[in-house]
This record gives structure tokens, sequence and C-alpha cells, in this order.
């Protein structure tokens, strides 16, 4: 049976610059459970490892910006990430110059609140052609993968979810 | 600069980079629509063994501390690359007028009213300073989401501690990268409550439902007012005026950061204090 929702986390920075300079069309990497911990030990979700599991990823970035660690790892991913996403849109000729300066002082310059993690919730009503499943060499753990290349911002819900609820 | 990449142009160490980058982050990080930048295998290895002996990490150590430490080298070589030559800024006006600006970022600056009064509010510079460039929470109003050209204002919060614990909560306004210092209070735990709230304008509601007094902006009576257009009454510049009864010689004290305009004033954030009650109660604490 399909999953009814599938699950993302992302930055604020991330789904800010997507919607800004990419149209509001977002690149996520999506999992049918929030947290595969949470299901049974033998099912075949459960065996994913803390990296990509949405509810770990979660908690670690909004613990490191409460904590105001800049240098997180995970953040310097996400900054890295960001930098590296916006060359290759200016090569690509998607993006002006200007607007290449503009996301890179923006990750540079922003304030650690930028770094703060999102939940997208997406109905599994999106056209299953779309997701993609990402091959065992690409995942970090057994459980399965998906990523979806164009989900557009009307496909989507964004969460936030107050401190006193972190999973 | 990494010292592999020397004789490349920016534009050329930008990319190379960001191919390198590619190989690195994990693919969940990596979005390869607009297709991935090759780079000479070579140089991806004398650049690795540079950022390696850069920051003393054994070429093996899988650790995630490792690879943020390398994601952060990168990145900053990165914006090295993209950033030269360009002038800034342009940027940070954007950036700070959106409230996207780190608060150190910002070029603070205090109205010479405020720092005037710092003194009868038991305010220190130095305290009204951190607050802004390194406060505890902070919230930027934005008045785009309101619907008029409003002035865009934030709200800062500090604790401190000891044994008479209080916040201090600055509001400025942001032009630019610009922030000035147009109102500041220190509010003492023990007379405020501030256990149940959260925001810093929470915080500042907290404050004006203990000191606050109703006046009358426009037709209307209100005890805050947060971007509102109010109608000028008659040929006069009185943004509000005071309602209610009060011992003689109450100082009461509109606060208010607006715009006057042919028929209306543009309010940012208004609201009137009991300036009587507010100094009877600093005068309790040392």
């Amino acid at each position: 049976m399909p999953p009814l929702l599938y699950y993302s986390v992302n930055v604020y920075l991330k789904y800010h610059i997507q919607k800004t300079y990419r149209g509001d069309v977002h690149f996520a990497w999506v999992s049918s459970y929030f947290d595969p911990r949470r299901q049974p030990a033998y099912s075949a979700v459960a065996p994913r490892a803390p990296s990509s599991n949405p509810a770990v990823i979660y908690r670690n970035l909004r613990e490191a910006v409460e904590g105001e660690e800049e240098n997180d790892p995970k953040i310097n991913e996400q900054k890295l990430s960001l930098k590296q996403r916006a060359v290759n849109w200016h090569n690509a000729g998607d993006i002006t110059k200007a607007q290449l300066d503009d996301i890179v002082a923006s990750v540079d310059f922003g304030p650690i609140t930028q770094w703060r993690p999102l939940i997208y919730v997406i109905p599994n009503t999106i056209d299953p052609a779309r997701v993609k499943s990402v091959p065992r060499r690409s995942r970090a753990g057994l459980g399965m993968e998906y990523k979806i290349e164009d989900l557009k911002g009307s496909e989507f819900d964004v969460i936030e979810v107050p401190p006193c609820f972190v999973p | 600069m990494l010292r592999a990449l020397k004789h490349f142009e920016p534009r050329e160490v930008q990319s190379i980079l960001a191919g390198i980058s590619a190989n690195l982050l994990p693919e969940s990080e990596v979005e390869l629509s607009s297709g991935r930048i090759p780079v000479d295998p070579n140089l991806n290895d004398r650049v690795m063994q540079e950022i390696y002996h850069r920051l003393d990490i054994n070429p093996e150590d899988e650790s995630a501390e490792a690879r943020g430490r390398i994601y952060g080298l990168l990145s900053r070589e990165m914006s090295d690359a993209v950033l030269t030559g360009v002038n800034l800024k342009p940027i940070k006006e954007r950036l700070g007028q959106r409230g996207d600006l780190r608060p150190d970022l910002y070029i603070m600056k205090v109205r010479r009213d405020v720092q005037e009064e710092l003194p009868l509010r038991k305010l220190k510079g130095y305290e009204v300073k951190a607050s802004v460039e390194r406060p505890d929470n902070y919230e930027h109003l934005l008045p785009e989401h309101f619907g008029k050209q409003y002035d865009a204002v934030s709200v800062y919060v500090k604790d401190f501690g000891g044994i008479d614990p209080y916040t201090i909560l600055v509001q400025t306004h942001r032009k630019g990268d610009v922030q000035t210092v147009f109102q500041a209070w220190k509010i003492y735990h023990s007379d405020v409550d501030l256990s149940s709230v959260h925001t810093p304008l929470e915080q500042l509601l907290a404050f004006i439902g203990v000191y606050g007094v109703p006046a009358r902006f426009g037709y209307e009576e209100s005890t805050f007012v947060l971007y509102q257009e109010v109608p000028r009454i008659g040929d006069t510049f009185n943004i509000a005026s005071f309602v209610g009864n009060y011992p003689n010689g109450t100082e009461l004290r509109l606060f208010a950061f607006f715009q006057v305009k042919q028929t209306s004033f543009e309010i940012a954030i208004g609201y009137a204090i009991n300036m009587s009650l507010y100094y009877a109660d600093l005068r309790k604490h040392k």
C-alpha cells in the first residue's frame, strides 16, 4: 500500500532560496515515515540510518540552532550545499551573477535562525513517477528513501514544530 | 585561498569547488538537474590533500565532525571565490531591510532621546548594544505583511540573570543594514511576569499589560497598535490622546513610530505607558 504522506526535513534558508530563485520548485529527499525508528524492528522501513531519518535530522538541526552552533557539521553541510547548487544554477544560466552573490551572501551573513528545520508534508496524491527511489548505493541505510526533484510549493505543507514538541 | 587553485580565475575556482563539493556531499544535498561539474581527478586530489593537511584531518576520517570541518572550509573558499570584488554594501542593505541579516552585522545607532533617557531607566549603553547585537531572541516585524509601506521595526530581548533578574527589550527601526534604537526598556521579572510568554512581541505586550494605559488612536481606543493606519482628526498632528483619569502629576507618555500622511498616520508600532508607575517600580530595585 502506498504511504499516505511523504516527509522531508529542510532548513528554512533552502526553502526560501528555492521559493525565491527557483520559482517555488523544490528539491526534496523524502521518507514515507517521519520517524522510521517507531516502526516495528524488522519492518522494511526500520533499518534507516540516523543521517537520513527526518525526525533525527529535525532534532539535530533544532538543537544546533538553539545552541547557536554556527559550525555544526549539519549546518556546514547545508551552507556548502546551497553555495554549490547556486554555482551550478549560475553556470547553467538559471540565475544571474547578482542572484548568485545574493544567495552566497545570504548563507554567510544570515542569522542562525535561517538554519532552523522545516518539515515538508507531502500528500501521496503526487504523481508516483515523480517520486524516485534512491538506489541502495546512495542511501545511508537499508530502508527505502526517495527524492522529488520538482516539488511545487503548492504540493506540500510546511510545518515548524514548537520546541516543546520536538520529536 | 587554496594553493592548488591559485592559478585559476575566481569563476573557475567557484566551479571547481562546486564540483569537488558535489563529490563530497551526501547525494541528498546535491541537486543534479543542472548537471554535475566535472573536475580533473588530479586537481580534485591535490585540493583534498591540501584541505586534509590544512585542517589536520586524516583522509580516512569519515566522522561527522571531520566532514563538517571540510564542508566549512570549502564553504568559506567558495564565498571568497564568488564574492571577490563584489560590493557587499547593497547586498547587506537588501538583506537587512528584509530582516535576513545577522543581528551583529547591522550598523547600530541609538536615537539621542533614547540615549539621554537610559540612566532614568537604569539602562547601560553596553547592555542595550548587547541586547541588539547578541540577543536571546528577536522578531522582525515585517510591514509587507500588512500591505502598506510602513516602517520596518524589530524587537530584541536579552535576559540578564542574578539575584534580581531582568530582561532588556529594545525596539529598533530597520532601514537597509542600519538599525536605529528608538526604544529600550528594562523589565524586572519580579514586576512583569514573562514566564508564560515566548516571543519578543509577546514580552512587549506583557510589559504593556502592566504599565500600559489606553489611548485613542484615531477614533479607536487601544493599548497597543501595530502596523495600522489611523485617521488624522481635524488639523492636528496629535497621533493619539490619553483616555481615563489619573492622579495629578502622573506622567503618561505615548510611544509611537509612525509616518504622517495627508489624512492619516501610518503607525508601525504605538502604545502609551504610565511612566510614573514604571519609574516607581524601577526604584524598588538596586
